[in-house]
């Protein structure tokens, strides 16, 4: 009488273990870590980048030098009067003197100093409707205010240039991180494959296609990579989460540092997924060259 | 094309001729040198064929060319000389993806087992099924089937580790022939095994040859090719001796 045969799920044809893929993994992991914190860094430092520019398009700041008898606070609260009604300013007013020596130094190149000096006055536009800066001064200049713009949005240039420049580097680091991973994922093949050559011998003699064995490696690496990865991606997005818990920058561009939002940890969770996918091309890849020249 | 005589007090010997005439032989041997010998000057070509059905012992000292030949039936290697035909085809002209499909046709039995130790006699046997893609509801039954013949029946959810010798050429047996190949061949399948355990993987050939599938194995057991009545291909010194009624040398 034929004995029933076991319910259980056939086992793994590749020996577990075989070919030592620990170091491989834990490399995995590290590129896996590092390719999270740039992804998230990247986010907090393109949208830093864009709160700055929004900023910058919808302000500007107005250099006012008092003229006569008139006294430069005056004079500066004259032309954040004026400014106040011209079509497209939101709110215009005088800065205090004392917060923003600095600042009317360079904007009026060092030459201001004593009762004289000029007071700055800061615009704020409506949204989609900022005047031209020829509007503003027309303005200051019929009521008679000797006045310099400091248009904000020339600025916005630069910081597009910077923010698509880091994004670039991000993004071929990302890809370097990728090329790197999949370089692992077909070392590591080559070495399991060395390791098991009796097993993949036994396979191709029992009639096995190339692409079979090929397969075994591809869903073995793709497995070990997807944990690897998982396991550095969680461990960027605690790192993340214990700084934003810590009281890491909340606005983006308050203190210099990044702002990360919780939402940016989602962008980790791509990373297991990627990983397994060029681990499992890597290593199917690898399988054909090494099985190529196999009689 | 050339068979040579063996010593005429312990054998008689067939004609090559008369091996070549098989009707529709499933391998063939043309002027064939093995691998490694001089492919121009060597004079030793060997020239056999196996008919479909037939049960054949090939015999020979250690290292005289048993599982160079084996190889060359699998198409594991390529000939020095000559020309080997599988199932009507020249091994030589076959694409990969052919010589993948012949192979499926054939059942191996390794003199050192290959079984794989990570997995228990039940994986072990039906590592061909799994090859060829066949669903597990499938093949379960048949495999179970072929281990319970083999006297495997009890020991499925055993890890090779835990088999005996005898047990373990058996199972090396059951994935050979789970595949449910054409030929079967067998690289010493009784080596290393006492006479009562030899006997019992010969008479599983012998059942399994009464199947239908063509048997090929290779053995240095000179006792156990006279038990099996088979004929026998005799290996020496590089010459193919095709032997019917084969009888051992007398032992000193």
């Amino acid at each position: 009488m034929t004995a029933a045969p076991p319910r259980r799920r056939p086992g793994p044809l590749l020996a577990p273990g075989a070919g030592g893929a620990v170091p491989s993994f834990l490399t995995i992991a590290a590129l896996s870590l590092a390719a999270s914190l740039i992804v998230v860094a990247s986010l907090a430092a393109g949208r830093g980048a864009l709160d700055l520019r929004d900023r910058l398009v919808g302000s500007a700041t107005v250099v006012v030098r008092a003229a006569g008898l008139e006294s430069p606070d005056a004079a500066a609260a004259r032309a954040a009067e004026r400014l106040g009604v011209v079509d497209g300013v939101a709110r215009a007013w005088p800065l205090e003197p004392a917060g923003v020596d600095g600042l009317i130094a360079r904007l009026v190149d060092g030459s201001s100093s004593g009762g004289g000096a000029p007071r700055l006055v800061a615009v704020e536009f409506k949204a989609g409707a900022a005047p031209r800066s020829a509007t503003l001064l027309r303005a200051l200049k019929a009521d008679g205010l000797d006045a310099g713009l400091d248009d904000h949005r020339p600025w916005t240039s630069p910081i597009g240039r910077a923010a698509a420049l880091s994004s670039l580097a991000a993004a071929t680091l990302l890809a370097a991180i990728v090329a790197l991973l999949a370089a692992m994922a077909a070392f590591t093949t080559g070495r399991r494959l060395a390791a098991q050559a009796g097993l993949v011998d036994l396979l191709r003699l029992s009639g096995a296609a190339d692409g079979f064995i090929g397969g075994l490696f591809a869903a073995e690496t793709a497995r070990g990579a997807a944990w690897a990865s998982a396991a550095g991606a969680a461990a960027a997005a605690l790192a993340v989460a214990a700084w934003r818990l810590a009281g890491g920058a909340v606005e983006p561009i308050g203190g210099g540092v990044l702002a990360f939002n919780w939402t940016d940890l989602a962008w980790v969770a791509p990373w297991p997924f990627i990983a397994a996918a060029a681990g499992a091309l890597a290593a199917r890849l690898a399988v054909r060259a090494a099985l190529e020249d196999a009689p | 094309m050339s068979m040579t005589a063996a010593a005429p007090d312990r054998e008689s010997v067939s004609s090559a001729e008369a091996a070549l005439a098989c009707q529709a032989p499933v391998v063939r041997f043309d002027g064939v040198s093995l691998p490694g010998q001089d492919e121009v000057f060597s004079p030793r070509r060997l020239s056999f064929a196996l008919a479909a059905g037939s049960f054949h012992l090939l015999t020979g000292a250690a290292g005289c060319g048993k599982t160079s030949l084996l190889n060359l039936i699998c198409v594991a290697d390529r000939p020095a000389a000559g020309r080997v035909q599988l199932f009507g085809r020249d091994t030589a002209s076959l694409s990969r993806r052919e010589i993948r499909l012949m192979r499926q046709r054939i059942g191996l039995v390794f003199a050192e087992d290959r079984l794989l130790e990570h997995l228990p006699v039940f994986d072990n046997a039906a590592l061909v099924p799994r090859i060829l893609g066949r669903k597990r509801g499938d093949y379960a039954p048949q495999v179970a089937q072929v281990l319970t013949w083999m006297g495997l029946g009890k020991r499925m959810d055993a890890l090779p580790g835990a088999l005996s010798a005898g047990e373990r050429r058996r199972l090396a047996i059951a994935r050979a022939v789970a595949g449910g190949p054409e030929i079967l061949l067998a690289d010493e399948p009784t080596g290393g095994l006492d006479g009562e355990s030899g006997l019992r993987v010969l008479r599983s050939l012998a059942e399994l040859n009464g199947a239908g599938t063509t048997v090929l194995m290779a053995s240095r057991n000179e006792e156990l090719a006279a038990a099996s009545g088979a004929p026998v291909l005799h290996l020496h010194e590089g010459r193919l001796t095709v032997i019917e009624g084969f009888d051992p040398a007398p032992r000193p």
